[in-house]
């Protein structure tokens, strides 16, 4: 007894899991995986696709498996061999409708004209033939006798399931969308592989390529090493010619006897010695090259000072008489490559310039520009007071100790028109980048100079109407971003302006006072 | 609208709550939202570590996190729902349930008693700085009313696949889908099996940590032929056993909202349940859709022994239970228009 009931109950649990995995198959096969429009397209059969099944039609059967409009279209197709035409099939279907059998409208069509014409031969027609031809004869009673054999041919049909052989004519077209699918996924898998080996050969193109590149960047390298070591050598035969020129030049030095003689050696010897630092020129000429940025660049950057000039040309020329004769409206000091004069030059201002890079003055001189050798202290000496109405230098001062920077000062001051001015443009240590990295990437700097301590300089020496104006902010998109307190604070020491003008004026009273 | 959810997280526990969390989520996109959750790993034991994940919840502020402005956040579950936003709504699953209806004075510690205050303490400040509050069923609005005097309004959701459920001839059985846990009680069952004057057989569903003690009472009591533990059971599974019962038993301790009752109406089946249970109370109206008892095991196995018996009632109260869940017009279209 205790055996059966848990039996029975593990009968209950089994069945129901049962219909659960019943209804779980069901949803697997009505829940496609694969959903995509484009996909159920290519396989849903199109309507018409249905009649392009052509079964063969030898016996009345083969068309009385058929029903309505249906039967009508294959009878069509069967007898008369074409499509139905729009108003025989209405024809034909509406006698099929009012109860004329199927059998005697398959001897009518037959019987037709066209029937005749196209005569196909249809088994088990024969009597039915016959029997029509003799009713459409007798015209009344044909009528009565065809109504009963109307019946008698609905009892005399082949049993016939009519469902069943939609659902032969479902599979087989089923079967006929699986093996399209079929067909079209190995396309799709042909053409994949295809892609595939494209993909693959493009890739591996792209790869010779980059290894022939590769190569080629690795001639070049040992090349430009080649060509360096050649260039070496060549210094170096240079430096021990001029060695040897130096040693020649002592012992001859030593044998001469006149002054004249004398002090012509020495020149001679201390130009060759001087010879020397020409390698350092060139050191700094591709330096600036590599870091400074281009003639064009440089020359937009300086437009901004262009007004100031102005406003001191004007200034000047409205004050003193007219003594314009050699004088110099702007004296560049440390010219460089001549960015700034020549700007100056395309305003028609006399200019003139100086350095102590021979390399970067002859390419000056090669411009047009009134540029010369020398050394900026001894220069300023030379130079008659009050001669100048602007003194600029841009990067000059940071590079020069600070007796000579005192001393600039002072000259500048001396050399300045009244009313004139200096412009000198430098790193802004205010930056704590700039004072502790950017500006030591050139190796000819002296130290870091502040605007607090160049103010204070310039009034010492004389200077009014001193102002700092601070350039060269980093970009916004380098700035962290943020706008509380310490986010600026961040920003104005690691980004703010990398570079500051002091700009000072010589006062007018001076000059009435002298 | 940039929707941030929270919840907690219990690794490889799935019950009500992840599919709850996991629906929220889904019909926030389904209404094309941007939605993101936040889920923090929770632990049971031991206390200090809920403690903790307190103290962190409550500091942390999601307005605009990294800069990201986030423009409302739905928090679910204890502790989560301490964190900080100006549009903050929070749709309260349950709370520290060990520190309110499941706490025992008499047999608390001291540790236990300091753990509840701070809970009490941290519902009382986070909870009432939240600028809507909503909570799963009338039974959890009303806790946190009478323990927090803080109001809420009930809000129900559908369960998980509400509309895969369906309806089939009842066998004679009772089903009793539920984790095999002591709070949920398939114990009042089993011991009413014993006392069954009809030949009605009980399947229990699902999986926990009383298994065995269930087992052995099953065992002890010889009741094979009668009842029978079917372990864990696949979705579609359990939709077949809830349309093939006569009626569902259905009877947790002071349950928050229970899926189980939905979805027996889902499947127009009775449900029979205790004046204590708390979430199906609200559901259940006694002799309509279901039969309302005390925890006694004589008066439920009266109770099924009454269905089995009048097939036709346990059929017609069945009906009006799907009734009375259409009635109700729950929908996730109402929930998230009336959360967000």
């Amino acid at each position: 007894m205790k055996e059966t009931s848990i039996q029975e109950i593990q009968q209950l649990i089994e069945n129901i899991k049962l219909q659960a995995e019943t209804i779980d198959s069901n949803k697997n096969e009505f829940q496609p995986s694969v959903t995509e429009n484009s996909f159920l397209s290519s396989i849903t059969p199109a309507k018409d696709e249905i009649y392009s099944y052509s079964p063969e039609f030898e016996h009345r059967n083969d068309f009385l498996c058929y029903q309505d409009i249906d039967f009508v279209q294959w009878a069509y197709k069967g007898i008369l061999l074409r499509k139905p035409d729009v108003i025989g099939k209405k024809n034909y279907l509406n006698q099929l409708r009012k109860g004329k059998s199927r059998q005697s409208l398959l001897a009518s069509m037959m019987l037709s004209r066209e029937g005749r014409q196209k005569a196909v031969p249809i088994d088990g027609m024969k009597w039915l033939l016959i029997r029509t031809r003799i009713f459409n004869k007798l015209s009344l009673p044909g009528r009565i006798l065809q109504r009963l054999a109307n019946y008698s041919d609905k009892l005399m049909q082949p049993k016939f399931d009519y469902a069943l052989y939609k659902l032969h004519i479902m599979e087989w077209q089923q079967q006929k969308n699986f093996s399209r699918i079929l067909l079209q996924q190995q396309i799709n898998k042909s053409s994949n592989r295809e892609l595939y080996e494209e993909l693959k050969q493009s890739i591996q193109t792209s790869q010779d390529q980059l290894q022939t590149t590769q190569q080629q960047l690795q001639t070049t390298q040992a090349h430009l090493a080649e060509v360096r070591m050649q260039f070496n050598y060549q210094q170096r035969n240079q430096d021990l010619f001029l060695q040897q020129l130096i040693n020649d030049n002592e012992q001859k030095m030593t044998g001469v006897q006149t002054s004249a003689q004398q002090q012509e050696r020495e020149q001679h010897q201390q130009t060759l010695l001087e010879h020397r630092n020409d390698k350092l020129d060139a050191y700094y000429i591709a330096f600036e090259d590599a870091c400074r940025g281009t003639r064009e660049e440089i020359k937009n950057n300086l437009k901004i000072y262009l007004p100031l000039i102005e406003k001191v040309m004007d200034k000047i020329s409205s004050t003193t008489e007219n003594d314009i004769k050699n004088t110099i409206d702007v004296l560049d000091l440390g010219c460089g490559r001549g960015e700034w004069l020549q700007l100056l030059n395309e305003q028609h201002w006399q200019t003139a310039g100086i350095d102590n890079n021979k390399i970067m003055v002859q390419d000056c001189q090669n411009l047009g520009l009134n540029v010369h050798i020398a050394d900026v202290h001894q220069y300023l000496k030379q130079q008659p007071s009050e001669s100048v109405c602007v003194i600029s230098s841009f990067h000059l001062i940071e590079h020069i100790p600070f007796a000579h920077l005192l001393s600039l000062f002072e000259e500048s001051i001396r050399i300045l028109k009244p009313g004139g001015l200096i412009l000198f443009e430098t790193p802004n240590p205010e930056n704590i980048l700039v004072g502790s990295h950017t500006f030591y990437h050139d190796p000819t700097h002296t130290n870091p100079l502040t605007p607090t301590a160049m103010q204070f300089l310039a009034r010492y020496t004389g200077f009014t109407e001193i102002e700092i104006e601070r350039l060269h902010p980093y970009p916004e998109e380098a700035k962290v971003p943020g706008d509380d307190i310490l986010t600026q604070r961040v920003n104005g020491h690691l980004c703010g302006p990398q570079d500051y003008a002091l700009i000072a004026g010589k006062p007018l009273k001076t000059a009435s006072m002298s | 609208m940039k929707i941030l959810v929270t919840a907690n997280k219990v690794p490889f526990m799935t019950g009500g709550a992840e599919y709850h969390i996991r629906g929220l989520i889904a019909q926030l996109q389904k209404q094309g939202h941007q939605v993101e959750s936040i889920r923090f790993p929770f632990r049971f034991q031991p206390e200090s570590d809920i403690k903790q994940l307190m103290h962190y919840c409550q500091q942390l502020d999601f307005n605009a996190p990294n800069g990201i402005k986030i423009d409302k956040l739905i928090s679910l579950q204890f502790p989560a729902y301490g964190v900080q936003h100006d549009n903050h709504s929070v749709w309260l699953m349950h709370q520290q349930r060990s520190a309110y209806e499941l706490f025992k004075a008499e047999q608390a510690g001291q540790a236990e008693k300091e753990f509840r205050r701070q809970v009490i303490d941290y519902d009382n400040r986070v909870l009432s700085r939240v600028k809507n509050r909503f909570a799963n069923s009338v039974t959890v609005a009303q806790r946190l009313q009478s323990n927090n005097q803080l109001s809420s309004v009930p809000l129900y959701h559908p369960p998980f696949a509400e509309q895969q459920f369906f309806h089939a001839e009842s066998q004679n059985y009772i089903f009793c889908p539920s984790r095999l846990e002591r709070l949920k009680r398939q114990d009042l069952l089993i011991e009413a099996a014993r006392h069954l004057t009809t030949p009605v057989k009980i399947l229990i569903a699902g999986d926990g940590g009383q298994k065995n003690y269930y087992q052995q009472l099953i065992e002890k009591y010889q009741l094979a032929d009668s009842i029978s533990l079917l372990g864990h059971i696949s979705e579609t599974e359990k939709l077949t056993f809830y349309a093939n019962s006569l009626a569902v038993f259905f009877a947790p301790y002071d349950e928050d909202y229970g899926y189980i009752t939905l979805e027996s109406q889902l499947s127009a089946k009775p449900v029979i349940t205790c004046n204590d249970s708390g979430g199906p109370l609200e559901f259940i109206e006694d002799q309509q859709n279901g039969y309302i008892c005390e925890p006694d095991p004589l008066q439920i196995a009266a109770l099924i022994d009454k269905l089995y018996n009048h097939p036709q009632t346990a059929r017609e109260m069945g009906q009006y239970g799907l009734q009375s869940y259409k009635n109700k017009n729950i929908s996730w279209e109402n929930v998230i228009h009336q959360l967000v």
